[in-house]
């Protein structure tokens, strides 16, 4: 009987190390699966990075407002909205001021961080509202985010905005290719 | 307790962590939802696309000619995706060029996907030529880039194909001319 612990004993043991073992595997299979990363920065989601949230100001106004995260920038002249499928151009004096970069293609740009408020202003309140933000951002891990299509909605008779439903938006082409790289990829062409 | 209910558990507690283990050891470019990414990828990133679907792909460059990406399936091909809007990617670029210059006579072709149209490709071009193909693809750039193991679709990435289609590099964030260098030494030495 005293036999027969000792075994146990030993048989527990033998198997708690090689759970140990089978436990370290795990990690490093952990570790190769994002090898050379575990010193980088983490990257958000741009949904995360990117903040935006919506209150009436008025009846005449609405103000989007970004929380911009810590590390992360947007672009000014690639905020883009339009409400109800109306596109909505903003004066850029009214804009804040920013911080002012030197781009290799577009000259003196305009980046906001921590956060950024704009207000946007609304003909009439007959119906629900819906506004599309386009926004666009970078890491300062080197990294830039595709622009990024939020759409806010308030229904009529109520003040509270939906969450925002994020996408990526297409862009801002003036002209768009027959079929995209991934299309033409399905297709085979 | 007897040994043999001490023996299956620790079988079936094995066989758990195991299964575990290979889960969690998936190629990121797997379907599930992540949380979030990390600025450099490195060779261990699985590419959920085949050569073929590579050397299958065409788009148009800035002068309108098609191409397809299998007129360098016996290069080394350097695929670079960016966009005007990207300053980092802009900040590669003169990296890129030089990397081509260097080393063209070893087999290495860049070329430069953008998510971005074609009249801003253009443009960047005629004031920063790259010495490289570029290709305007501002609906299927970052789709494609997806493909090839870039999970957010942020930019730059570079993808590095050996001749045959063997995804041999990727690199969310900036590459450097050393590294790339010495991957196409090891390359040609093979």
């Amino acid at each position: 009987m005293k036999h027969d612990k000792w075994r146990g004993g030993r048989l527990a043991g033998l198997l708690l190390g090689s759970l140990a073992t089978v436990a370290m595997l795990a990690s490093h299979s952990v570790s190769a699966s994002t090898n050379a990363t575990s010193s980088e920065p983490e990257l958000l989601e741009a949904s995360s990075a990117f903040q935006v949230s919506a209150r009436m100001v008025n009846d005449r106004k609405v103000e989007l407002r970004y929380t911009i995260a810590d590390g992360y920038y947007m672009y000014r002249d690639r905020f883009h909205f339009s409400i109800n499928g109306t596109p909505i151009v903003l004066d850029k004096k009214s804009w804040p001021a920013g911080k002012v970069k030197q781009d290799a293609t577009f000259g003196k740009v305009v980046t906001y961080r921590k956060s950024v408020r704009m207000l946007i202003p609304v003909a009439a309140l007959g119906k629900d509202l819906s506004i599309k933000a386009v926004s666009q951002g970078c890491a300062d891990a080197g990294v830039c985010y595709p622009p990024l299509a939020q759409t806010l909605v308030m229904h009529l008779g109520t003040s509270e905005w939906t969450a925002p439903q994020g996408e990526v938006a297409s862009g801002f082409s003036h002209e768009r290719p027959a079929g995209t790289l991934a299309e033409r990829l399905t297709q085979g062409k | 307790m007897g040994l043999k209910p001490i023996l299956a558990l620790g079988v079936a507690l094995m066989v758990t962590l195991a299964g575990i283990a290979v889960w969690v050891g998936r190629s990121p470019a797997g379907d599930g939802p992540q949380p979030a990414s990390t600025a450099n990828h490195d060779a261990s990133v699985k590419p959920d696309v085949s050569a073929g679907a590579i050397y299958t792909a065409r788009f148009t460059d800035t002068k309108s000619q098609e191409h397809s990406l299998g007129e360098w399936q016996h290069k080394l091909l350097l695929i670079n995706f960016w966009a005007t809007w990207c300053g980092p990617c802009k900040e590669e670029m003169p990296i890129l060029r030089k990397l081509q210059e260097k080393h063209a006579e070893a087999g290495l072709q860049v070329i430069g996907i953008a998510a971005d149209s074609r009249v801003n490709v253009i443009n960047f071009a005629e004031k920063l030529p790259t010495g490289y193909p570029l290709f305007p693809d501002e609906g299927g750039a970052v789709e494609f880039s997806k493909r090839l193991g870039n999970r957010l679709g942020l930019l730059p990435f570079t993808v590095i194909v050996r001749p045959g289609g063997e995804v041999i590099f990727t690199r969310l964030g900036t590459i450097t001319e050393e590294e790339i260098s010495q991957l196409v030494a090891k390359s040609a030495s093979k």
